[in-house]
């Protein structure tokens, strides 16, 4: 298969073509399809499953599960939101079986890291402060900023990531994860106020 | 504030974050923020939280992603795990051609042990020296010509013979021939051929039951027309013709124990054989044939050889190799 050769042609087709060239056994279309979304669902998974190793495997187990039962794919949702509904089932299954093993949260609790945080929440506190994309551009509080999100309970955790990070629409969320679109809105508001509380206690 | 005021409330700060309040949301926003000014920076909060979440970061994705989906998919054809109909021709050559190749294997490598002990076993061993068939010997030649291909080893064998007796009585001769041969205790290494003209006897033993045979042959002499020997030992290559042979020259020959030697008496033999005949065929000095016992004078035995008479027969010493020597019965016209 020669899936890296001469992408820019099919980059411009949109996603139902590309779709149905995968699905004549166009090899060159499935490798345009993942440069397309590979970035997108490496990072969803990554603030969902805050591990890079981790993330790397599901990304590839996903392009893998989707790729070969692209036959199967009817085009009654979006592959956007088929691909990301694999993405997402495949990491929260992959996240459970993690927790039930192992039983460790993901909580960085060394000297430098509480530092970060409490600077983080200082930051975040006032209104007047910077700039918050100058602030996630600073290494180290972007990483502060996934490891909260990683101590958030798993199925606000999602929503929260879908909806802030990848900025996916209520619908495109309820559908990637099988809900009412109401459950995602209220789970989201959870989800925003628990981050917030989690900000605010470092200060406390 | 109740359970229920503090969803609304967190409901409401969440539209207002989304940018998507309606008029009622934003009256009620106004009139919260009265009773509890720390809303508002709740509110600002939220709306700081939102955008810093949207500015993170993106993270590149490994490089070789695509690259082990690729080798994913393609393991999974090979296993004929593959579910699609992409590729799935292509799945079947690759696992046709591993299967192929897997019962070629397994049935090859079997075959090639089988063939290198098989060889092992066969082969003949080095330390004795460059395999000659023994067909190819002159004694085995059955056309009776000398052959050209070189005959065993002339240390270990230096006389390999064949002697024709040309005779107007070929029965007569035949049966003679056999009951020497039986009475020298050889018919067990004999191997007589039998044809409407020619009778060929073929013979494996040590020089001295060769010596002893064609002693007891001498008495056919007289009844045969023509007796030849070709013989060839040692490196020499071409046979030798030796015409008129006498039965001591054959001794002598059958008891050298050196092949250019034997070759050297050979051609001695042949010459003076051929010479003593036209000396003597018509000679008026000697019509009575005193000079020697057959009318034919002692031969000057060559002087490489060392010695005047054959060596004595021992027949209980110490064992020797075997030499051949094939008798051919022929028939003649009177």
């Amino acid at each position: 298969m020669a899936f890296f050769n001469n992408h820019s042609d099919n980059l411009s087709l949109d996603d139902t073509a590309l779709v149905r060239q995968c699905q004549r056994g166009n090899s060159e279309a499935m490798g345009c399809l993942i440069v397309k979304y590979q970035d997108r669902v490496y990072n969803t998974i990554l603030k969902i499953c805050q591990n890079r190793d981790d993330a790397a495997e599901l990304t590839q187990d996903t392009f893998v599960k989707v790729l070969e039962s692209i036959q199967t794919f009817g085009g009654r949702s979006s592959f956007y939101t088929w691909l990301f509904r694999v993405a997402v089932n495949l990491t929260l299954n992959y996240c459970r079986r993690r927790f039930k093993l192992s039983g460790v949260s993901l909580d960085a609790a060394d000297e430098r890291l509480e530092k970060d945080k409490e600077r983080l929440a200082l930051l975040l506190a006032d209104p007047n402060g910077p700039d918050p994309a100058a602030i996630a551009q600073q290494r180290e509080l972007a990483q502060i900023v996934a490891g909260l999100i990683g101590q958030l309970p798993q199925d606000y955790r999602v929503v929260l990531v879908l909806r802030d990070i990848e900025q996916m629409s209520y619908a495109h969320i309820a559908e990637v994860l099988d809900l009412e679109a109401g459950t995602v809105k209220s789970r989201l508001n959870r989800a925003r106020t628990m981050l917030r509380e989690l900000v605010e206690t470092v200060l406390t | 504030m109740n359970e229920t005021p503090k969803h609304e409330i967190e409901e409401l700060l969440n539209a207002l974050v989304e940018e998507e309040p309606n008029e009622r949301q934003k009256t009620e926003f106004k009139r919260l923020i009265q009773h509890d000014p720390s809303l508002a920076d709740q509110l600002a909060s939220l709306r700081q939280q939102k955008q810093l979440l949207n500015a993170l970061p993106v993270e590149a994705a490994p490089a070789s992603l695509a690259e082990d989906v690729r080798a994913a998919l393609e393991r999974k054809m090979i296993l004929g795990d593959y579910q699609g109909t992409t590729g799935r021709i292509v799945a079947a050559g690759h696992l046709f051609m591993r299967r192929a190749l897997t019962v070629a294997a397994m049935l090859l490598l079997p075959l090639g042990l089988l063939a290198v002990v098989v060889f092992d076993v066969l082969k003949p061993p080095s330390e004795q020296g460059d395999y000659v068939p023994a067909r190819k010997t002159l004694a085995r030649d059955d056309a009776g010509q000398p052959q050209t291909p070189p005959m065993a080893p002339a240390e270990v064998f230096p006389f390999d013979g064949i002697l024709v007796l040309k005779t107007v009585q070929p029965i007569a001769v035949s049966n003679s021939v056999e009951k020497m041969i039986f009475d020298q205790g050889l018919i067990n290494v004999m191997l007589p051929n039998r044809t409407a003209e020619d009778t060929s006897y073929q013979i494996t033993a040590p020089p001295e039951k060769i010596v002893a045979l064609i002693d007891s042959l001498e008495t056919l002499w007289p009844d045969c027309g023509e007796v030849t020997l070709s013989v060839r030992g040692g490196s020499q290559e071409q046979a030798i013709d030796i015409p008129k042979v006498q039965p001591d020259q054959i001794t002598t020959l059958a008891q050298e124990n050196s092949g250019e030697l034997l070759s050297r008496l050979a051609k001695r033999y042949a010459s003076a054989n051929l010479e003593k005949e036209k000396m003597f065929a018509h000679t008026p000095d000697d019509p009575a044939g005193e000079l020697t016992g057959q009318g034919y004078p002692p031969l000057n035995v060559p002087i490489l050889t060392g010695r005047v008479e054959p060596a004595p027969i021992t027949p209980n010493g110490p064992a020797q190799p075997s030499i051949r020597l094939r008798i051919d019965v022929k028939r003649t016209v009177d």
